[in-house]
C-alpha cells in the first residue's frame, strides 16, 4: 500500500512536470505575446519596453528555469493584465470552482446513480427509455445553451431564480441566497457528467444481474429487493466509481462554460479571461492547478477502488 | 499452424474465436449491417435528420434570397415575418439566412475536425497495436495523459497560444479528440496481428506498412467508422463552446455556436434568438449519436444475427 502510493506518487510528479513543460513550451514558442494586445496604441519602442519589463526579452531557458524554481515553491508570479500575483487570482478563485464543481458532482451521484438502477431493473419499460433519451439529450446537447434555457424559464418566465453571480451583490449573507444563486449552474455543470453516469451504471447493473451469485441469493430465498441492495447495486458501483475518475476532468472543462455564462468568479472564467487576454503567467498557473486536481482525483479514484473491492491488491 | 516459433506467444495462448466477416453473397458484414439498421428507428430517424441537414448546408446558402450578412438596424431584432421567415437580429440581419450559412460552417468544422481526429487515431493506435513494446508503452502512456487533460482547457490555452480563427479551432478540437480513436484501433491491430491471414501475408514477404495498410486496416474500417461518427458529434459539440466564447468561428461568419454568442444579452427582449441555433446543435449531435450507437450495435458481429 505504501509502495503504491509512493509510486503512484511519483508517477504523478513525472506527468505533471510534462504538462508544465509542453505548456510552457507552447506558451513561450507562441507568435505575439501580450504585448500584440495593444499594437494599436503604441510604438515599437513602447513594446520593447513592456516586452522588458515583463522578462520576455530573456532566452527562453532563463524564463523556463527562473518559472521552474518559483513554481516549485507554488510561486506563479504576476499576471500580466491584473497587475496582482497569479497565486492570488487562483486563491480567491479555487474555491468557488470546488464548490460549484462539488455541488455538480453531488447532484450527479444523487440523480445519475438511482436513475441508472431503475433503468437497469426495469429494463425496457417505459421509465427506462425516459431515462436513455434524456440520457442521450444529456449528452448531445450543448452545456451553454442548456444554461439559456434554464435561464429564460427560471429567470425571465418565472422569475424564481437568480441567473448570475455568486449572490446578489450589496445583500447581506443568507444562505438561501447562496443556495439559489448556485442551483442553476450547478444543474448545468452536472449534466457534463451524469449522462455518462447513468448509462454507465445501467449496463453495470444488468450486467451484475445476469451474474450466477445473484441467481444464487435468489434461488435461497432472499426478497429481490435484498439482492438488488446487499449485492448486486454494491458490485455495480465498483467500475462506476473508475468512471468517476475519468469524468473529473470533464467537470474541469465544463467549469469553463459553466462559469462564463452565470458569471461564476472561479477558474473557468479566469481561465477564458486569461486566454483571450494572452496572460500567460495566469494562463501557466491554471494549467499546473488544473493538472493537480485532476492527478489528486485520480488517485482518490485508485484509493477508493481498493477498499470497495477486496480483490484489488496494491502491488 | 506454421513453425511454432515464428508465431506471437499471444496467438497460442488466447485462441478466442475471433469474428470473422461472413463473406458469401448474402451475409456479407454491410449487408447485415444495412438489415439490422432497418431495425433501429432511432439510428433510421438519425441518419434521415443527417442526410437533410447535410444537403441543406452544402446546397442551402445557394438557394437561400436572403443576404446572411446584410444588416439592415432599422429591422432589427425584428420576429418572424414574410419578410424574413425567422425574424432578425440584433444588427437586422435575417437569421434563417445565417442559420443555413451557420450550418455549412458548423457541419465542415464537425467534419474537417473528425478527419484529422480519426487519422492521428488510427496512425497512433495501428502503430501501438501493430509494433507493441516500448513504442506500444509510450504512445499509450501519452494517450493517458491527453485523455486526463480537461479537453476544453487544453483547447483554450491552445488557442490562447496560437490565436483562434477558424482554421486553427478546427485544428485544435481534431488534436484533441483522437485519443479514444486511438484505443480502439490499437486494441483490433492488437487482435488481428496474431491471426493466420496475417501470418500468411508476412510468410509471403510482406512488409509490415503493407501488412498495416493492405491486411488488418479493412477489418478495422467498422470500428473506425463508428468512432468516426461519434466524433463528429463531438467536434460540432466543442466548435460551438469555443464559438460561443468568441474564440472559434468569428463574426461576420456565421456558425451556430456563435450566433449564440449574443443571445444571452438579448434573453429578454428576443428568446427566439436563443433558441434556433441550440436546437439545431442539439439535434445534429443527437442525430449524429444515435447513428453512431446503431452503426456500433449494427456491425458488432458478436450480436447474433
Amino acid at each position: 500500500m505504501g509502495w503504491f502510493l509512493l509510486q503512484r506518487a511519483v508517477q504523478a510528479l513525472v506527468v505533471l512536470f510534462v504538462v508544465s513543460t509542453l505548456t510552457f513550451l507552447m506558451v513561450s514558442l507562441a507568435p505575439g505575446g501580450p504585448e500584440i494586445m495593444m499594437t494599436m496604441e503604441t510604438t515599437p519602442e513602447q513594446q520593447e519596453a513592456l516586452r522588458r519589463q515583463l522578462g520576455l526579452d530573456r532566452p527562453l531557458l532563463v524564463r523556463f528555469v527562473k518559472w521552474t524554481a518559483s513554481a516549485l515553491r507554488a510561486d506563479f508570479g504576476r499576471s500580466f493584465s491584473h497587475r496582482r500575483r497569479v497565486n492570488e487570482l487562483i486563491a480567491e478563485r479555487l474555491p468557488n470552482t470546488l464548490l460549484l464543481g462539488g455541488t455538480a458532482l453531488a447532484l450527479s451521484i444523487l440523480i445519475g446513480i438511482p436513475a441508472g438502477i431503475i433503468s437497469a431493473t426495469r429494463r425496457y419499460s417505459v421509465v427506462d427509455h425516459a431515462v436513455t433519451l434524456l440520457s442521450f439529450i444529456g449528452v448531445a446537447i450543448p452545456a451553454f445553451w442548456f444554461a439559456i434555457l434554464l435561464i429564460l424559464l427560471f429567470t425571465v418566465r418565472l422569475g424564481w431564480l437568480p441567473a448570475s453571480g455568486l449572490a446578489t451583490p450589496g445583500a447581506p449573507f443568507s444562505l438561501a441566497d447562496r443556495l439559489a444563486h448556485l442551483l442553476l449552474p450547478s444543474l448545468v455543470l452536472a449534466t457534463a457528467i451524469m449522462p455518462n453516469l447513468v448509462r454507465f451504471m445501467r449496463s453495470a447493473l444488468i450486467e451484475e444481474i445476469g451474474q450466477d451469485y445473484v441467481r444464487t441469493a435468489r434461488a435461497k430465498g432472499l426478497p429481490g429487493r435484498r439482492v438488488l441492495s446487499r449485492h448486486a447495486i454494491r458490485n455495480a458501483l465498483i467500475p462506476v466509481v473508475t468512471v468517476l475518475g475519468v469524468l473529473v476532468p470533464r467537470l474541469v472543462g465544463g467549469a469553463v462554460i459553466t462559469e462564463t455564462i452565470f458569471g461564476w468568479p472561479g477558474m473557468g472564467q479566469l481561465a477564458v479571461a486569461a486566454t483571450i487576454g494572452r496572460d500567460f503567467p495566469v494562463v501557466m498557473g491554471l494549467t499546473v492547478v488544473v493538472a493537480i486536481v485532476v492527478i489528486v482525483s485520480n488517485l482518490a479514484v485508485d484509493l477508493v477502488y481498493g477498499w470497495l473491492d477486496p480483490r484489488i491488491t496494491y502491488g | 499452424m506454421a513453425d511454432p516459433d515464428k508465431v506471437p506467444s499471444v496467438a497460442r495462448a488466447a485462441p478466442a474465436p475471433l469474428p470473422v466477416a461472413v463473406t458469401s453473397a448474402h451475409r456479407t458484414l454491410w449487408g447485415v449491417a444495412v438489415r439490422r439498421l432497418r431495425r433501429n428507428p432511432p439510428a433510421l430517424l438519425g441518419l434521415a435528420y443527417l442526410v437533410v441537414i447535410h444537403l441543406i448546408a452544402v446546397f442551402g446558402p445557394w438557394l437561400m434570397p436572403w443576404d446572411p450578412f446584410a444588416a439592415d438596424p432599422l429591422i432589427r431584432l425584428a420576429g418572424s415575418s414574410t419578410g424574413h421567415l425567422l425574424g432578425t437580429d440584433e444588427i437586422g440581419r435575417d437569421v434563417l439566412a445565417r442559420l443555413v450559412l451557420g450550418a455549412r460552417v458548423s457541419l465542415a468544422v464537425g467534419l474537417v475536425a473528425m478527419v484529422i481526429s480519426v487519422s492521428v487515431g488510427v496512425v497512433a493506435g495501428a502503430v501501438s497495436g501493430y509494433f507493441g513494446r516500448k513504442i506500444d508503452t509510450v504512445l499509450m502512456r501519452f494517450t493517458d495523459a491527453m485523455l486526463a487533460l480537461p479537453t476544453l482547457f487544453v483547447i483554450l490555452a491552445a488557442l490562447a497560444v496560437f490565436g483562434g480563427g477558424p482554421t486553427t479551432a478546427t485544428v485544435v478540437i481534431g488534436l484533441t479528440a483522437w485519443m479514444p480513436v486511438a484505443r480502439v484501433v490499437r486494441g483490433e491491430y492488437l487482435r488481428w496481428r496474431v491471426t493466420e491471414f496475417v501470418e500468411a501475408a508476412r510468410a509471403i514477404g510482406g512488409s509490415d506498412p503493407r501488412i498495416m495498410v493492405r491486411h488488418i486496416l479493412p477489418q478495422v474500417i467498422p470500428s473506425v467508422i463508428v468512432a468516426a461518427t461519434l466524433n463528429v458529434a463531438f467536434a460540432i459539440l466543442t466548435e460551438s463552446a469555443i464559438s460561443y466564447l468568441g474564440l472559434g468561428i468569428r463574426p461576420p461568419l456565421p456558425s451556430w455556436g456563435n450566433m449564440l454568442q449574443n443571445a444571452q444579452i438579448y434573453i429578454w427582449s428576443a428568446p427566439n434568438l436563443a433558441l434556433y441555433p441550440g436546437a439545431l446543435i442539439l439535434m445534429t449531435v443527437l442525430a449524429y449519436n444515435f447513428f453512431g450507437d446503431g452503426l456500433r450495435d449494427a456491425l458488432d458481429p458478436r450480436l447474433k444475427l
